[in-house]
Protein backbone atom coordinates (compact mmCIF):
# COMPACT_ATOMS: atom_id res chain seq x y z
CA UNK A 1 0.00 0.00 0.00
CA UNK A 2 1.96 2.64 -1.19
CA UNK A 3 -0.67 5.52 -2.04
CA UNK A 4 -2.64 7.15 1.05
CA UNK A 5 -6.53 7.41 1.23
CA UNK A 6 -6.40 10.99 1.37
CA UNK A 7 -4.94 11.37 -2.33
CA UNK A 8 -7.62 12.49 -4.18
CA UNK A 9 -8.85 9.98 -6.94
CA UNK A 10 -8.95 12.60 -9.84
CA UNK A 11 -6.79 15.76 -8.99
CA UNK A 12 -6.26 18.18 -12.26
CA UNK A 13 -4.27 20.84 -12.09
CA UNK A 14 -3.62 24.27 -14.20
CA UNK A 15 -5.87 21.64 -16.82
CA UNK A 16 -5.98 23.45 -20.40
CA UNK A 17 -7.62 21.65 -23.58
CA UNK A 18 -8.06 23.78 -26.62
CA UNK A 19 -9.88 23.54 -29.82
CA UNK A 20 -8.26 25.91 -32.12
CA UNK A 21 -8.82 29.35 -30.37
CA UNK A 22 -11.41 28.46 -28.02
CA UNK A 23 -9.97 27.52 -24.88
CA UNK A 24 -12.75 24.80 -23.55
CA UNK A 25 -10.54 24.10 -20.24
CA UNK A 26 -9.15 26.96 -19.30
CA UNK A 27 -6.39 26.45 -16.23
CA UNK A 28 -9.22 24.06 -14.44
CA UNK A 29 -7.71 23.22 -10.90
CA UNK A 30 -10.35 20.22 -9.14
CA UNK A 31 -10.06 17.14 -6.99
CA UNK A 32 -12.51 14.33 -6.99
CA UNK A 33 -12.49 12.37 -3.66
CA UNK A 34 -13.22 8.69 -2.78
CA UNK A 35 -16.20 7.91 -1.27
CA UNK A 36 -17.95 11.53 -2.86
CA UNK A 37 -20.35 12.30 -5.32
CA UNK A 38 -18.86 15.23 -7.27
CA UNK A 39 -21.16 17.09 -9.43
CA UNK A 40 -19.75 19.17 -12.01
CA UNK A 41 -22.40 21.87 -13.47
CA UNK A 42 -22.32 24.67 -16.04
CA UNK A 43 -23.48 26.15 -18.78
CA UNK A 44 -22.93 24.52 -21.65
CA UNK A 45 -19.45 24.91 -23.14
CA UNK A 46 -18.60 25.35 -19.41
CA UNK A 47 -15.98 22.12 -20.31
CA UNK A 48 -17.75 20.03 -18.24
CA UNK A 49 -17.85 17.26 -21.29
CA UNK A 50 -14.53 18.35 -21.85
CA UNK A 51 -12.82 17.68 -18.48
CA UNK A 52 -14.85 14.28 -18.22
CA UNK A 53 -12.76 13.57 -22.12
CA UNK A 54 -9.82 14.21 -20.46
CA UNK A 55 -10.68 11.81 -17.56
CA UNK A 56 -11.44 9.09 -19.69
CA UNK A 57 -8.68 9.36 -21.96
CA UNK A 58 -10.17 10.60 -24.81
CA UNK A 59 -7.93 13.75 -26.18
CA UNK A 60 -4.98 15.04 -24.57
CA UNK A 61 -4.62 18.23 -22.51
CA UNK A 62 -2.81 20.95 -23.78
CA UNK A 63 -1.11 22.13 -20.53
CA UNK A 64 -1.55 21.14 -16.72
CA UNK A 65 -1.59 17.85 -15.00
CA UNK A 66 -4.50 15.27 -14.87
CA UNK A 67 -4.07 11.57 -12.89
CA UNK A 68 -6.17 9.28 -12.45
CA UNK A 69 -6.19 6.85 -9.75
CA UNK A 70 -2.48 7.37 -9.38
CA UNK A 71 -2.03 6.95 -13.40
CA UNK A 72 -2.48 8.63 -16.36
CA UNK A 73 -5.69 9.07 -17.84
CA UNK A 74 -6.82 6.55 -20.28
CA UNK A 75 -3.43 4.66 -19.51
CA UNK A 76 -4.76 0.39 -19.22
CA UNK A 77 -3.85 1.25 -15.41
CA UNK A 78 -6.46 3.61 -14.51
CA UNK A 79 -9.14 2.21 -17.26
CA UNK A 80 -8.99 -0.93 -15.30
CA UNK A 81 -10.42 1.02 -12.09
CA UNK A 82 -12.97 3.42 -14.00
CA UNK A 83 -16.59 2.56 -15.09
CA UNK A 84 -18.71 5.17 -17.60
CA UNK A 85 -21.55 5.97 -18.80
CA UNK A 86 -21.02 8.32 -21.58
CA UNK A 87 -23.50 11.31 -22.83
CA UNK A 88 -24.23 9.31 -26.51
CA UNK A 89 -23.15 6.04 -26.03
CA UNK A 90 -25.39 3.02 -28.04
CA UNK A 91 -24.16 -0.44 -27.54
CA UNK A 92 -24.34 -3.31 -29.87
CA UNK A 93 -28.19 -3.54 -30.73
CA UNK A 94 -28.00 -7.29 -31.10
CA UNK A 95 -26.65 -8.57 -28.14
CA UNK A 96 -29.15 -9.24 -25.01
CA UNK A 97 -29.02 -7.43 -21.98
CA UNK A 98 -26.99 -10.38 -20.12
CA UNK A 99 -24.97 -10.68 -23.07
CA UNK A 100 -24.12 -7.32 -23.17
CA UNK A 101 -23.13 -7.36 -18.77
CA UNK A 102 -22.08 -10.52 -19.11
CA UNK A 103 -19.10 -9.61 -21.91
CA UNK A 104 -18.50 -6.25 -19.85
CA UNK A 105 -17.84 -7.32 -16.59
CA UNK A 106 -15.18 -10.05 -18.18
CA UNK A 107 -13.24 -6.84 -18.91
CA UNK A 108 -12.81 -6.29 -15.04
CA UNK A 109 -10.75 -8.27 -12.32
CA UNK A 110 -13.20 -8.03 -9.53
CA UNK A 111 -16.31 -7.60 -11.36
CA UNK A 112 -19.75 -8.59 -9.26
CA UNK A 113 -21.99 -11.53 -10.52
CA UNK A 114 -23.67 -10.46 -13.50
CA UNK A 115 -26.91 -11.55 -11.26
CA UNK A 116 -26.08 -8.83 -9.09
CA UNK A 117 -25.61 -5.92 -11.71
CA UNK A 118 -28.76 -7.12 -13.74
CA UNK A 119 -30.79 -6.57 -10.56
CA UNK A 120 -28.68 -3.76 -9.08
CA UNK A 121 -29.88 -1.85 -12.65
CA UNK A 122 -33.56 -3.20 -12.68
CA UNK A 123 -32.90 -5.37 -15.84
CA UNK A 124 -34.01 -8.72 -14.56
CA UNK A 125 -36.94 -8.64 -16.32
CA UNK A 126 -35.88 -7.56 -19.89
CA UNK A 127 -32.09 -9.51 -19.36
CA UNK A 128 -32.74 -11.92 -22.39
CA UNK A 129 -33.67 -9.12 -24.34
CA UNK A 130 -31.37 -7.39 -27.50
CA UNK A 131 -30.36 -4.50 -26.67
CA UNK A 132 -32.34 -3.26 -29.97
CA UNK A 133 -35.98 -4.04 -28.16
CA UNK A 134 -35.15 -2.03 -25.32
CA UNK A 135 -37.04 1.14 -24.53
CA UNK A 136 -35.05 4.20 -24.15
CA UNK A 137 -34.90 3.94 -20.17
CA UNK A 138 -33.98 0.62 -20.35
CA UNK A 139 -31.05 1.25 -22.70
CA UNK A 140 -29.48 4.09 -20.41
CA UNK A 141 -29.94 1.36 -17.35
CA UNK A 142 -27.66 -1.12 -19.12
CA UNK A 143 -25.54 1.66 -19.99
CA UNK A 144 -25.27 2.46 -16.65
CA UNK A 145 -24.78 -1.64 -15.94
CA UNK A 146 -21.77 -1.45 -18.06
CA UNK A 147 -20.05 1.36 -15.87
CA UNK A 148 -20.97 -0.25 -12.30
CA UNK A 149 -20.29 -4.17 -12.94
CA UNK A 150 -16.22 -3.66 -12.76
CA UNK A 151 -16.81 -2.43 -9.09
CA UNK A 152 -14.87 0.66 -10.39
CA UNK A 153 -12.78 2.98 -8.04
CA UNK A 154 -14.14 5.74 -10.33
CA UNK A 155 -17.22 5.60 -11.55
CA UNK A 156 -17.93 9.15 -14.34
CA UNK A 157 -21.56 9.27 -15.35
CA UNK A 158 -22.35 11.89 -17.89
CA UNK A 159 -26.13 13.22 -17.63
CA UNK A 160 -26.93 9.73 -16.81
CA UNK A 161 -30.54 10.31 -16.32
CA UNK A 162 -31.71 11.65 -19.54
CA UNK A 163 -34.64 9.15 -20.80
CA UNK A 164 -35.11 8.25 -17.13
CA UNK A 165 -38.68 8.55 -15.46
CA UNK A 166 -38.93 9.64 -11.99
CA UNK A 167 -38.46 5.90 -10.39
CA UNK A 168 -35.77 4.55 -12.58
CA UNK A 169 -33.80 7.73 -11.91
CA UNK A 170 -34.58 7.41 -7.87
CA UNK A 171 -33.32 3.83 -8.11
CA UNK A 172 -30.29 5.24 -10.16
CA UNK A 173 -29.07 7.50 -7.44
CA UNK A 174 -29.86 5.52 -4.46
CA UNK A 175 -27.29 2.93 -6.48
CA UNK A 176 -24.72 5.20 -7.42
CA UNK A 177 -25.17 6.78 -3.29
CA UNK A 178 -24.21 3.05 -2.69
CA UNK A 179 -20.92 3.12 -4.89
CA UNK A 180 -19.79 5.86 -3.22
CA UNK A 181 -20.69 4.70 -0.04
CA UNK A 182 -18.40 1.89 -0.99
CA UNK A 183 -15.97 4.10 -1.72
CA UNK A 184 -15.53 4.71 -5.09
CA UNK A 185 -15.34 8.59 -6.62
CA UNK A 186 -18.05 9.88 -8.33
CA UNK A 187 -17.75 11.83 -11.48
CA UNK A 188 -21.02 13.08 -12.41
CA UNK A 189 -22.45 15.62 -15.23
CA UNK A 190 -26.32 16.69 -14.93
CA UNK A 191 -28.61 19.34 -16.36
CA UNK A 192 -30.93 18.67 -13.63
CA UNK A 193 -30.06 20.92 -10.82
CA UNK A 194 -32.05 18.85 -8.83
CA UNK A 195 -30.03 15.69 -9.26
CA UNK A 196 -27.30 17.42 -7.88
CA UNK A 197 -29.04 18.30 -5.27
CA UNK A 198 -30.06 14.64 -4.65
CA UNK A 199 -26.61 12.99 -5.19
CA UNK A 200 -23.72 15.02 -5.00
CA UNK A 201 -21.72 15.48 -2.03
CA UNK A 202 -19.60 17.98 -3.44
CA UNK A 203 -20.38 20.83 -6.86
CA UNK A 204 -17.96 22.04 -8.72
CA UNK A 205 -19.20 25.25 -10.93
CA UNK A 206 -17.17 25.84 -14.38
CA UNK A 207 -18.02 28.93 -16.42
CA UNK A 208 -15.64 29.13 -19.76
CA UNK A 209 -13.50 26.27 -18.58
CA UNK A 210 -12.67 27.32 -15.16
CA UNK A 211 -14.10 26.31 -11.72
CA UNK A 212 -15.76 29.27 -10.47
CA UNK A 213 -17.51 27.56 -7.30
CA UNK A 214 -17.37 24.63 -5.21
CA UNK A 215 -18.50 23.34 -2.08
CA UNK A 216 -21.60 21.24 -1.21
CA UNK A 217 -25.04 21.97 -2.66
CA UNK A 218 -26.04 23.71 0.92
CA UNK A 219 -22.99 26.05 0.86
CA UNK A 220 -23.72 26.73 -2.94
CA UNK A 221 -27.22 27.80 -2.10
CA UNK A 222 -26.53 29.81 0.84
CA UNK A 223 -24.19 31.93 -1.13
CA UNK A 224 -27.04 33.20 -2.94
CA UNK A 225 -28.68 36.44 -1.02
CA UNK A 226 -31.66 36.64 -3.11
CA UNK A 227 -35.33 35.55 -4.05
CA UNK A 228 -37.28 34.49 -6.63
CA UNK A 229 -40.31 36.16 -7.38
CA UNK A 230 -42.51 34.17 -10.01
CA UNK A 231 -45.76 35.97 -11.54
CA UNK A 232 -47.69 36.20 -14.64
CA UNK A 233 -47.56 39.15 -16.34
CA UNK A 234 -48.11 41.09 -19.83
CA UNK A 235 -44.90 43.71 -18.84
CA UNK A 236 -42.04 43.06 -21.50
CA UNK A 237 -38.69 42.37 -20.19
CA UNK A 238 -37.12 45.21 -20.41
CA UNK A 239 -39.53 47.42 -17.98
CA UNK A 240 -39.37 43.79 -15.17
CA UNK A 241 -35.49 44.50 -15.61
CA UNK A 242 -35.81 48.11 -14.67
CA UNK A 243 -38.02 47.17 -11.37
CA UNK A 244 -35.24 47.99 -8.58
CA UNK A 245 -33.78 44.89 -6.90
CA UNK A 246 -34.06 42.94 -9.77
CA UNK A 247 -31.29 40.67 -11.06
CA UNK A 248 -32.75 38.48 -13.85
CA UNK A 249 -35.56 37.99 -15.86
CA UNK A 250 -36.34 34.22 -17.14
CA UNK A 251 -39.24 33.04 -19.07
CA UNK A 252 -40.61 30.06 -18.24
CA UNK A 253 -43.93 28.93 -19.53
CA UNK A 254 -46.10 31.51 -19.31
CA UNK A 255 -44.73 32.93 -16.31
CA UNK A 256 -41.85 34.81 -15.54
CA UNK A 257 -39.63 34.57 -12.81
CA UNK A 258 -37.34 37.67 -11.35
CA UNK A 259 -34.59 37.30 -9.29
CA UNK A 260 -34.36 39.87 -6.84
CA UNK A 261 -32.11 40.98 -3.84
CA UNK A 262 -34.81 43.64 -2.69
CA UNK A 263 -37.89 41.29 -2.90
CA UNK A 264 -40.03 44.12 -1.13
CA UNK A 265 -38.99 46.93 -3.06
CA UNK A 266 -39.34 45.02 -6.04
CA UNK A 267 -42.90 43.56 -5.28
CA UNK A 268 -44.10 47.07 -4.90
CA UNK A 269 -42.72 48.48 -7.97
CA UNK A 270 -44.09 45.40 -9.69
CA UNK A 271 -47.79 46.30 -8.44
CA UNK A 272 -47.78 49.42 -9.27
CA UNK A 273 -47.00 48.80 -12.85
CA UNK A 274 -49.05 46.18 -13.60
CA UNK A 275 -52.24 46.00 -11.35
CA UNK A 276 -53.26 42.78 -13.68
CA UNK A 277 -50.40 40.76 -11.88
CA UNK A 278 -51.58 37.20 -11.28
CA UNK A 279 -50.22 34.30 -9.74
CA UNK A 280 -47.26 36.31 -7.30
CA UNK A 281 -45.21 33.52 -5.76
CA UNK A 282 -41.86 34.16 -3.77
CA UNK A 283 -39.86 32.08 -2.31
CA UNK A 284 -35.99 31.12 -1.60
CA UNK A 285 -33.31 30.64 -3.75
CA UNK A 286 -32.53 26.72 -5.41
CA UNK A 287 -29.32 25.44 -5.81
CA UNK A 288 -30.63 26.57 -9.71
CA UNK A 289 -30.60 29.87 -8.64
CA UNK A 290 -27.31 29.96 -7.04
CA UNK A 291 -25.84 28.40 -9.64
CA UNK A 292 -27.27 30.67 -12.44
CA UNK A 293 -26.08 33.46 -9.90
CA UNK A 294 -22.76 32.50 -9.89
CA UNK A 295 -22.45 31.93 -13.66
CA UNK A 296 -24.29 35.33 -13.94
CA UNK A 297 -21.41 36.75 -11.47
CA UNK A 298 -18.66 35.38 -13.28
CA UNK A 299 -19.76 36.68 -16.81
CA UNK A 300 -20.13 40.05 -15.33
CA UNK B 1 -1.61 -8.93 -3.00
CA UNK B 2 -3.12 -10.82 -5.77
CA UNK B 3 -6.40 -11.64 -3.87
CA UNK B 4 -9.59 -10.13 -4.34
CA UNK B 5 -9.46 -7.06 -3.19
CA UNK B 6 -13.15 -6.26 -0.88
CA UNK B 7 -14.56 -2.68 -1.82
CA UNK B 8 -13.29 -0.63 1.03
CA UNK B 9 -12.63 2.54 1.76
CA UNK B 10 -10.10 2.24 4.07
CA UNK B 11 -8.19 -0.11 1.36
CA UNK B 12 -9.36 1.00 -1.77
CA UNK B 13 -6.14 3.45 -2.65
CA UNK B 14 -4.98 4.04 -5.84
CA UNK B 15 -2.38 2.29 -6.46
CA UNK B 16 -4.20 -1.58 -5.36
CA UNK B 17 -2.76 -4.19 -7.88
CA UNK B 18 -5.60 -6.40 -9.08
CA UNK B 19 -5.60 -9.58 -10.82
CA UNK B 20 -6.55 -8.59 -14.38
CA UNK B 21 -8.82 -11.16 -16.53
CA UNK B 22 -7.18 -13.86 -18.15
CA UNK B 23 -6.37 -12.14 -21.38
CA UNK B 24 -6.99 -15.13 -23.83
CA UNK B 25 -10.79 -15.60 -22.26
CA UNK B 26 -10.62 -12.36 -22.95
CA UNK B 27 -9.70 -11.89 -26.37
CA UNK B 28 -11.81 -15.54 -26.93
CA UNK B 29 -15.19 -13.97 -25.31
CA UNK B 30 -15.05 -10.78 -27.52
CA UNK B 31 -14.45 -12.95 -30.63
CA UNK B 32 -17.52 -15.06 -29.65
CA UNK B 33 -19.70 -11.78 -29.12
CA UNK B 34 -18.84 -10.78 -32.35
CA UNK B 35 -19.32 -13.82 -34.04
CA UNK B 36 -22.90 -13.90 -32.28
CA UNK B 37 -23.88 -10.48 -33.37
CA UNK B 38 -23.28 -11.20 -37.05
CA UNK B 39 -25.06 -14.32 -36.76
CA UNK B 40 -28.19 -12.46 -35.87
CA UNK B 41 -27.47 -9.79 -38.52
CA UNK B 42 -28.69 -11.27 -41.63
CA UNK B 43 -28.67 -8.19 -43.90
CA UNK B 44 -25.09 -8.70 -43.33
CA UNK B 45 -24.47 -12.03 -43.12
CA UNK B 46 -26.86 -13.43 -45.97
CA UNK B 47 -25.14 -11.14 -49.12
CA UNK B 48 -21.41 -11.87 -47.78
CA UNK B 49 -22.35 -15.58 -47.95
CA UNK B 50 -24.31 -16.06 -50.62
CA UNK B 51 -23.03 -13.91 -53.40
CA UNK B 52 -19.79 -15.27 -53.98
CA UNK B 53 -21.65 -18.64 -53.92
CA UNK B 54 -24.40 -17.45 -56.23
CA UNK B 55 -21.83 -15.87 -58.56
CA UNK B 56 -19.95 -18.82 -58.78
CA UNK B 57 -22.70 -21.63 -59.40
CA UNK B 58 -23.72 -18.75 -62.07
CA UNK B 59 -20.77 -18.02 -64.47
CA UNK B 60 -18.30 -20.48 -63.17
CA UNK B 61 -20.43 -23.46 -63.55
CA UNK B 62 -23.94 -23.12 -64.69
CA UNK B 63 -22.62 -20.74 -68.18
CA UNK B 64 -19.14 -22.34 -68.44
CA UNK B 65 -18.88 -24.95 -71.50
CA UNK B 66 -17.51 -28.45 -70.10
CA UNK B 67 -14.23 -28.90 -70.48
CA UNK B 68 -13.10 -25.17 -70.56
CA UNK B 69 -11.58 -25.29 -67.30
CA UNK B 70 -13.74 -21.95 -66.30
CA UNK B 71 -14.96 -23.81 -63.38
CA UNK B 72 -11.11 -24.22 -61.79
CA UNK B 73 -10.05 -21.02 -63.35
CA UNK B 74 -13.09 -18.70 -61.84
CA UNK B 75 -12.55 -20.59 -58.04
CA UNK B 76 -9.36 -19.32 -57.88
CA UNK B 77 -10.97 -15.86 -58.53
CA UNK B 78 -14.18 -16.43 -56.73
CA UNK B 79 -12.19 -17.54 -53.60
CA UNK B 80 -10.43 -14.12 -53.23
CA UNK B 81 -13.79 -12.21 -53.69
CA UNK B 82 -15.41 -14.34 -50.49
CA UNK B 83 -13.19 -12.42 -48.37
CA UNK B 84 -13.63 -9.31 -49.43
CA UNK B 85 -17.50 -8.92 -48.43
CA UNK B 86 -16.59 -9.70 -44.68
CA UNK B 87 -13.33 -7.86 -44.90
CA UNK B 88 -14.42 -5.10 -46.43
CA UNK B 89 -17.80 -4.61 -45.19
CA UNK B 90 -17.38 -5.86 -41.40
CA UNK B 91 -14.45 -3.82 -41.03
CA UNK B 92 -15.18 -0.54 -43.12
CA UNK B 93 -18.40 0.11 -42.93
CA UNK B 94 -19.03 -1.51 -39.68
CA UNK B 95 -16.61 0.26 -37.53
CA UNK B 96 -17.42 3.54 -39.15
CA UNK B 97 -21.09 2.47 -38.02
CA UNK B 98 -19.78 2.00 -34.40
CA UNK B 99 -17.59 4.98 -34.27
CA UNK B 100 -20.81 6.91 -35.07
CA UNK B 101 -22.85 5.32 -32.46
CA UNK B 102 -20.48 5.76 -29.92
CA UNK B 103 -20.08 1.97 -29.28
CA UNK B 104 -16.22 2.73 -30.33
CA UNK B 105 -16.13 5.06 -27.83
CA UNK B 106 -17.23 3.19 -25.03
CA UNK B 107 -14.65 0.17 -26.00
CA UNK B 108 -11.76 2.49 -26.02
CA UNK B 109 -12.58 3.98 -22.55
CA UNK B 110 -13.30 0.10 -20.96
CA UNK B 111 -10.65 -2.07 -19.43
CA UNK B 112 -10.62 -4.03 -23.32
CA UNK B 113 -7.34 -3.90 -24.97
CA UNK B 114 -8.00 -2.65 -28.36
CA UNK B 115 -6.35 -5.44 -29.82
CA UNK B 116 -9.09 -7.51 -28.41
CA UNK B 117 -11.65 -5.27 -30.37
CA UNK B 118 -9.60 -5.77 -33.65
CA UNK B 119 -8.94 -8.97 -33.40
CA UNK B 120 -12.30 -10.12 -32.79
CA UNK B 121 -13.31 -8.34 -36.18
CA UNK B 122 -10.59 -9.74 -37.60
CA UNK B 123 -10.97 -13.61 -36.71
CA UNK B 124 -14.92 -12.81 -37.44
CA UNK B 125 -14.01 -11.98 -41.01
CA UNK B 126 -11.40 -15.34 -41.11
CA UNK B 127 -14.75 -17.33 -40.13
CA UNK B 128 -17.20 -15.62 -42.21
CA UNK B 129 -14.56 -16.29 -45.06
CA UNK B 130 -13.54 -19.65 -44.59
CA UNK B 131 -17.38 -20.71 -44.60
CA UNK B 132 -17.59 -19.21 -47.93
CA UNK B 133 -14.48 -21.14 -49.08
CA UNK B 134 -15.45 -24.27 -48.01
CA UNK B 135 -19.10 -24.16 -49.74
CA UNK B 136 -17.44 -22.76 -53.23
CA UNK B 137 -15.06 -25.78 -53.01
CA UNK B 138 -17.52 -28.43 -52.42
CA UNK B 139 -19.71 -26.45 -55.44
CA UNK B 140 -16.22 -26.76 -57.45
CA UNK B 141 -15.34 -30.29 -56.82
CA UNK B 142 -18.77 -31.57 -56.79
CA UNK B 143 -20.57 -29.44 -59.65
CA UNK B 144 -17.35 -28.31 -60.81
CA UNK B 145 -15.12 -30.91 -61.49
CA UNK B 146 -12.48 -29.60 -60.76
CA UNK B 147 -9.94 -31.87 -59.35
CA UNK B 148 -6.59 -30.44 -57.81
CA UNK B 149 -3.77 -32.42 -55.50
CA UNK B 150 -4.22 -32.13 -52.01
CA UNK B 151 -1.61 -29.72 -51.04
CA UNK B 152 -3.23 -27.43 -53.80
CA UNK B 153 -5.96 -26.96 -52.15
CA UNK B 154 -4.40 -26.64 -49.02
CA UNK B 155 -2.21 -23.52 -50.86
CA UNK B 156 -5.30 -21.91 -52.66
CA UNK B 157 -7.06 -22.07 -48.98
CA UNK B 158 -4.15 -20.51 -47.07
CA UNK B 159 -3.78 -17.97 -50.17
CA UNK B 160 -7.85 -17.30 -50.19
CA UNK B 161 -7.94 -17.05 -46.11
CA UNK B 162 -5.00 -14.70 -46.20
CA UNK B 163 -7.10 -11.99 -47.93
CA UNK B 164 -8.50 -11.62 -45.30
CA UNK B 165 -5.51 -9.53 -44.15
CA UNK B 166 -4.81 -6.48 -46.36
CA UNK B 167 -8.71 -6.07 -47.52
CA UNK B 168 -9.54 -6.05 -43.51
CA UNK B 169 -6.84 -3.22 -42.77
CA UNK B 170 -7.97 -1.23 -45.77
CA UNK B 171 -11.34 -2.03 -44.42
CA UNK B 172 -10.47 -0.80 -41.20
CA UNK B 173 -8.71 2.41 -42.35
CA UNK B 174 -12.06 3.60 -44.39
CA UNK B 175 -14.07 2.92 -41.28
CA UNK B 176 -11.82 4.60 -38.65
CA UNK B 177 -11.68 7.95 -41.14
CA UNK B 178 -15.28 8.30 -42.76
CA UNK B 179 -18.67 8.46 -41.48
CA UNK B 180 -20.79 5.96 -41.74
CA UNK B 181 -22.93 7.30 -44.93
CA UNK B 182 -19.38 8.11 -46.77
CA UNK B 183 -17.97 4.52 -45.56
CA UNK B 184 -20.18 2.24 -46.92
CA UNK B 185 -20.42 4.49 -50.59
CA UNK B 186 -16.73 4.09 -50.67
CA UNK B 187 -16.42 0.14 -49.31
CA UNK B 188 -19.68 -0.27 -51.85
CA UNK B 189 -17.13 1.08 -55.03
CA UNK B 190 -13.93 -0.15 -53.74
CA UNK B 191 -15.65 -3.95 -53.82
CA UNK B 192 -16.69 -3.28 -57.21
CA UNK B 193 -13.64 -1.76 -58.08
CA UNK B 194 -11.25 -4.48 -56.72
CA UNK B 195 -13.72 -7.36 -57.80
CA UNK B 196 -14.63 -6.27 -61.24
CA UNK B 197 -10.98 -4.79 -62.32
CA UNK B 198 -8.74 -6.99 -60.33
CA UNK B 199 -10.60 -9.94 -62.10
CA UNK B 200 -12.40 -11.66 -59.74
CA UNK B 201 -15.41 -12.03 -61.69
CA UNK B 202 -13.92 -12.94 -65.21
CA UNK B 203 -10.30 -12.91 -66.36
CA UNK B 204 -8.75 -9.81 -66.94
CA UNK B 205 -7.38 -11.36 -70.13
CA UNK B 206 -10.89 -10.62 -71.33
CA UNK B 207 -10.98 -6.89 -70.69
CA UNK B 208 -9.21 -3.98 -73.47
CA UNK B 209 -5.78 -3.70 -72.47
CA UNK B 210 -5.84 -0.18 -71.15
CA UNK B 211 -8.46 -1.97 -68.30
CA UNK B 212 -6.04 -4.59 -68.15
CA UNK B 213 -3.06 -2.35 -66.84
CA UNK B 214 -5.53 -0.53 -63.74
CA UNK B 215 -5.41 -4.36 -62.45
CA UNK B 216 -2.04 -3.91 -61.62
CA UNK B 217 -2.67 -1.47 -59.10
CA UNK B 218 -5.52 -3.37 -57.44
CA UNK B 219 -4.36 -5.98 -54.48
CA UNK B 220 -6.94 -8.45 -56.10
CA UNK B 221 -5.30 -9.02 -59.17
CA UNK B 222 -2.05 -9.72 -57.31
CA UNK B 223 -3.89 -11.89 -54.83
CA UNK B 224 -5.88 -13.78 -58.04
CA UNK B 225 -3.04 -14.13 -59.90
CA UNK B 226 -1.04 -16.39 -56.54
CA UNK B 227 -4.42 -18.23 -56.12
CA UNK B 228 -4.49 -19.10 -60.03
CA UNK B 229 -0.72 -20.09 -60.11
CA UNK B 230 -1.68 -22.19 -56.79
CA UNK B 231 -4.55 -23.79 -58.87
CA UNK B 232 -2.01 -24.69 -61.47
CA UNK B 233 -4.24 -22.39 -63.72
CA UNK B 234 -1.34 -19.75 -65.08
CA UNK B 235 2.21 -20.39 -65.91
CA UNK B 236 3.93 -20.42 -62.32
CA UNK B 237 7.22 -18.39 -61.96
CA UNK B 238 5.58 -14.76 -60.99
CA UNK B 239 4.83 -15.86 -57.49
CA UNK B 240 7.60 -13.45 -55.84
CA UNK B 241 6.80 -10.12 -57.78
CA UNK B 242 2.74 -10.78 -56.20
CA UNK B 243 3.93 -11.56 -52.96
CA UNK B 244 5.84 -8.87 -52.89
CA UNK B 245 2.95 -6.90 -53.98
CA UNK B 246 0.61 -7.80 -51.97
CA UNK B 247 3.13 -7.37 -49.05
CA UNK B 248 3.62 -3.88 -49.91
CA UNK B 249 -0.23 -3.04 -50.08
CA UNK B 250 -0.43 -4.64 -47.01
CA UNK B 251 1.89 -2.94 -45.44
CA UNK B 252 0.37 0.30 -46.79
CA UNK B 253 -2.80 -0.30 -45.92
CA UNK B 254 -1.90 -1.24 -42.20
CA UNK B 255 0.16 2.17 -41.89
CA UNK B 256 -3.03 3.99 -43.10
CA UNK B 257 -5.56 1.84 -40.51
CA UNK B 258 -2.64 2.34 -37.84
CA UNK B 259 -2.66 6.02 -38.08
CA UNK B 260 -6.66 6.15 -38.55
CA UNK B 261 -6.11 4.33 -35.28
CA UNK B 262 -4.60 6.83 -33.69
CA UNK B 263 -7.07 9.57 -35.05
CA UNK B 264 -9.98 7.72 -33.77
CA UNK B 265 -8.70 7.73 -30.13
CA UNK B 266 -7.83 11.75 -30.49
Amino acid sequence: MTATTDFPAVRARGLVRRYGDVAALDGLDLDLHRGRVTAVLGPNGAGKSTFVDLVLGRGRADAGTLDVLGHSPGSTDARAHTGAMLQSAALFSQLTVREHVELHAGYYADAYPVDVVLAVAGLDEVADRRYSQLSGGQQRRTQFALAICGKPDLLVLDEPTVALDADARAALWSVVRGAAAEGAAVLLTTHLLEEAEALADDVALLANGRLVAHGSPAEMRARVGHKRIRCTTSLPSATLHALPGVRDVQPTGRHRVLQSVAPEQTLRALLAADERVRDLEVTGASLEDAVLDLIRREAA
Amino acid sequence: MNAVVERNPSVNTAAIARRSPSLPGLYLREAGAELTRMRRMPEFAIPTLALPVMFYSLFGIALARPGSGTAGYLLATYGVFAALGPSLFGFGAGIAQEREQGVLALKQISPLPSAAYLLAKLANAFVFTAIVLVALYALAGFAGGVALPRTAWLTLFVIHLACVVPFGLLGLGIGLTLRASGAMALTNLLFLLLAVFGGLWMPVSLFPPWIQQIAVFLPSSHLAALALEAAGRIPGGGALGHVLAVLGFTAAFGAYAARAWRGAAK
